[in-house]
């Protein structure tokens, strides 16, 4: 009975991991089905900023100097190699840290633009590596070259991230999938030999980081900068590092509203177009925040200009308008699937104009926009007084983080506060939160299912205990 | 990167990025005309309410007080004629530029229409 019990527990234990390797093989078909095969690519997102140009936005600010990749920054990381890191913390580069690897090694071309722009770039990654031995590594294959995940320690071989998938391999133009399997060529032009990019051992979401970036992290260089040349210079390196959506930009008139500057933008092609409105800006003039946000609405909805139409001090972008006698706004292009929002940034309060900012925000609430609102400033600080002494100033009184917040959650969006430049260039990136889907691939399975291996294994270990007895004794009872 | 992952980042960078938080060193007000009393002399002070509710305060300017409508430097004198006769004057906002640790006015700056 003990025998028969034994077993039955080693068959179980082998169905068990049978079972649970085939399972994703289960929720292939289901999966298929609910991917449109023909969706190669979701709608491009939206993106309205509304950037505060009023005269606070002259303040200046002493600062960390934005990331320029293209000067070489002195450190303890080496700057030909990428570090790596999976848990919420920038990776040191001390003696202990084998979490790097060369910069050479580094195939994901969808990286590119953020590294360059602002040092790091997260995705779904794999290393094409050996790696393991013992049994489970030879059971699973993981003892053959193939892709997995990263390894501590080694810098050499080769890495890839799921972005990158059936646009860029390697180099070779016709090779731009990541192949399944062991002991095969790293690349293939076959999409049903890809590998499932999302499940084990290709899951590992990693931050990369430039070793020239982190160096520049440890040695700020600290430069005064007016609010406004911060934000703008921010708004285009982080413009720089991403790809695939499209961008409108807005600004504050002196005292009422503000004018679409850009009508909504398709970045990839335009980034030049995007660049010189940026540059145009200048601090001047009061906050009328709300009425901005009031244009905005507006503008998305395809209305008549109102204080675009009105105030002429900015010319609105003749490309965002339908007709310009009277001034009406060419509603912007939007599949039923695409995300739009404003981000608004600004370091004040609404101190101009007729309209409400909770009516606005109720206004972009009524039409589906999700608006992200930045407030921008320092904290308190204590400075000298002519009459001596130390007197204390708080730079961002006006900021009204209140208000602020109530606009983003009654859209469903989020306030952020941003103290230095980095923070602000990293809150930047939550424009890569909208970024379409990489490819139908989430819902992807291999058709090559590969249950029977550990289900082959699960035979055999009962087979071997049913020829071999447990001991001369139990052999004599059966 | 999803908004998870975002807020991750945004937390780590600025844990990693404390020291290197903003610090204000000229501070911009915007100010309504009907809320600026220009100095007599250039190097006297400057009062204004820097919101509807704010107290008047006043500042110290002096020679190299920077003063400047539509981007243009003038003198303050000419500033003074320039915004005389500006009509509407709750709507038209002057920036003054506060240098914080010096306790003076740097640059006092306006665009009329």
């Amino acid at each position: 009975m003990k025998l028969i019990n034994r077993k039955a527990g080693f068959f179980g234990a082998g169905l068990m991991v049978a079972l649970a390797c085939g399972a994703p093989a289960l929720a292939d078909d289901t999966e298929l089905l609910l991917v449109n095969p023909n969706l190669q690519q979701a709608p491009k997102p939206n993106i309205m900023f509304i950037l505060d140009s009023s005269g606070s936005m002259g303040s200046q600010e002493e600062t960390r100097e934005i990331y320029d990749s293209s000067e070489t920054f002195a450190g303890t990381c080496d700057n030909d190699m990428l570090y790596w890191t999976e848990v919420d913390a920038v990776p040191s580069c001390d003696e202990d840290n084998e979490r790097f690897f060369e910069k050479a090694s580094f195939v994901c071309d969808a990286a590119t633009r953020q590294l360059t722009g602002i040092g790091s770039y997260t995705n779904v990654m794999a290393q094409f590596r050996d790696g393991g031995s013992g049994f489970f590594s030879v059971i699973l294959g993981l003892d053959k070259f193939r892709w997995q995940q990263l390894e501590s320690g080694n810098a050499s071989d080769m890495v890839e991230c799921r972005k990158d998938s059936g646009v860029h391999g390697d180099g070779d133009p016709a090779l731009v999938y990541a192949q399944a399997g062991g002991d095969v060529a790293p690349f293939t032009a076959d999409p049903d030999d890809r590998v499932s990019w999302g499940s084990w051992p290709t899951s590992q979401t990693v931050t990369v980081y430039d070793g020239n970036y982190l160096n520049y992290l440890q040695n700020p260089v600290m430069v005064q900068r007016s609010r406004i040349n911060i934000v703008r210079d921010v708004t285009k390196v982080v413009l720089n590092s991403v790809e695939n959506i499209n961008v409108g930009i807005m600004r504050f008139n002196n005292n009422a509203g503000g004018p679409v500057l850009l009508g909504m933008t398709d970045l990839d092609t335009n980034r030049a177009a995007v660049d010189a409105v940026l540059d145009s800006m200048n601090a001047g003039g009061a906050t009328p925040l709300s009425e901005a946000l009031y244009e905005s609405a507006r503008y998305w909805r395809g209305l008549p200009a109102y204080y675009g139409e009105n105030i002429n001090e900015h010319q609105t972008d003749p490309n965002a308008l339908a007709s310009d006698n009277p001034e009406v706004y060419k509603q912007p292009p939007s599949d039923v699937c695409s995300k739009n929002f404003n981000v608004l940034l600004t370091d004040g309060a609404n101190t101009a104009g007729e309209v409400d900012p909770l009516k606005a925000a109720e206004l972009a609430q009524q039409i589906g926009l999700r608006v992200y609102t930045i407030g921008i400033g320092a904290e308190q600080l204590e400075v000298s007084s002519l009459i001596g002494g130390r007197r204390q100033i708080n730079p961002s009184a006006d900021l009204d983080e209140a208000t602020l917040t109530q606009i983003a959650e009654m859209t469903g969006g989020r306030y952020f506060r941003a103290k230095d430049t980095a923070a602000l260039q990293d809150i930047y990136r939550l424009v890569d939160e909208l970024e379409p889907v990489d490819e139908p691939e989430s819902g992807f399975r291999p058709v090559r299912s590969l249950y029977h291996l550990p289900l082959a294994g699960a035979f055999a270990c009962h087979g071997r205990r049913t020829s071999e007895p447990d001991s001369p004794q139990q052999a004599g009872q059966t | 990167m999803k908004l998870k992952a975002l807020f991750i980042a945004v937390a780590l960078v600025l844990a990693a990025t404390a020291t290197a938080d903003f610090r204000t060193v000229q501070l911009a007000h915007e100010v309504a005309l009907t809320n600026l009393r220009l100095p007599s002399s250039e190097s006297g002070t400057i009062g204004f309410k820097a919101c509807a509710d704010c107290e008047y305060q006043t500042e110290q300017v002096t020679v190299e007080t920077l003063w400047s409508i539509n981007g243009r430097r003038v003198s303050l004198a000419d500033f003074r004629k320039g915004i005389a006769r500006v009509p509407k004057r709750d709507e038209v906002y002057v920036t003054v530029l506060e240098h914080l640790e010096e306790d003076r006015v740097t640059e006092v700056s306006v665009v009329l229409r």
